[in-house]
């Protein structure tokens, strides 16, 4: 079980492989690898500490439109305003899903929340967790599975649904009435 | 001014769902300790050198690492909250 000091570093060094890879024209760029990377982290480092006096409001705009830019071209999602996802706990993270009729699952949840105000709090009331129904559709065979509340700041659930056992087999779908962000995929036998 | 930089500039590769959570946390911490982490681990600056962008002493810095580890513990440990 990693400690939260192990994924602080990790998730530091994933934001730092992500930043260096968007090298954008108007970072300078000495010609030696470690000159370069000296001049990037002097550039972040100039840029937070800048914020942090109230005067980097240019050199911030650099590191926010790098960040907008790679999440447009890249795919990436902000941290911020992330959609709701839905999860099963034995979903491998590529490839299908298979469970039997009759079977019990545990879903989890996260940002399940009624507005997207997570950046600065000055700008209106916190996000409130939601209440919503998990859906298994195949067709036009819907079942609702159940009703869950969200939790928290970052709107999480887990909870436990099962498949009825009239359900029809084949490939079925489990989202909820608050669109997440992709329903997860399944196949039902 | 340090919420602006730090909430446009934490984008996390979407395939790292765990980065993603933490990111997520990380901006609900106070904007002192956000700082410090942020600048301690993402920036990579080691304490004294967040300290002197700080302005404050690298003692100050590791209360407010220790500070937010704590907060980040105990948001994150909740993460999935039984219903």
């Amino acid at each position: 079980m990693p400690t939260i000091e192990d994924r602080l570093r990790d998730a530091g060094r994933v934001w730092r492989d992500h930043v260096d890879a968007a090298r954008p024209a108007d970072i300078p760029q000495p010609t030696a690898p470690h000159g370069r990377r000296r001049t990037r982290r002097m550039v972040l480092a100039a840029a937070a500490a800048a914020a942090c006096v109230g005067v980097g409001i240019p050199v911030a705009g650099v590191l926010a439109h790098r960040a907008a830019d790679h999440h447009a071209t890249r795919g990436g999602v902000a941290a911020s305003c992330a959609g709701p996802r839905l999860r099963l706990d034995e979903q491998p993270r590529s490839g299908g899903f298979s469970t039997v009729r009759g079977q019990s699952l545990i879903v989890t949840g996260r940002f399940y929340l009624d507005r997207c105000n997570d950046t600065n709090a000055q700008l209106g009331p916190a996000p409130r967790p939601l209440t919503l129904t998990l859906i298994l559709r195949h067709g036009s065979h819907v079942v609702h599975l159940r009703t869950v509340r969200a939790h928290g700041e970052l709107g999480t659930f887990r909870t436990t649904v099962r498949i009825p056992a009239d359900f029809p087999a084949g490939r079925a779908t489990l989202t909820s009435d608050v669109p997440p962000v992709g329903p997860v995929r399944l196949t039902v036998n | 001014m340090w919420q602006q930089l730090h909430a446009e500039a934490l984008v996390i590769p979407e395939s790292d769902d765990a980065a993603v959570d933490l990111a997520h946390a990380v901006r609900q911490l106070p904007a002192r300790q956000r700082a410090a982490v942020v600048l301690h681990y993402f920036v990579d600056l080691p304490v004294a050198d967040v300290a002197a962008l700080l302005g404050c002493a690298p003692g100050t810095v590791k209360s407010q690492l220790h500070d937010a580890r704590s907060a980040l513990e105990q948001a994150l440990g909740e993460f999935y909250a039984n219903d």
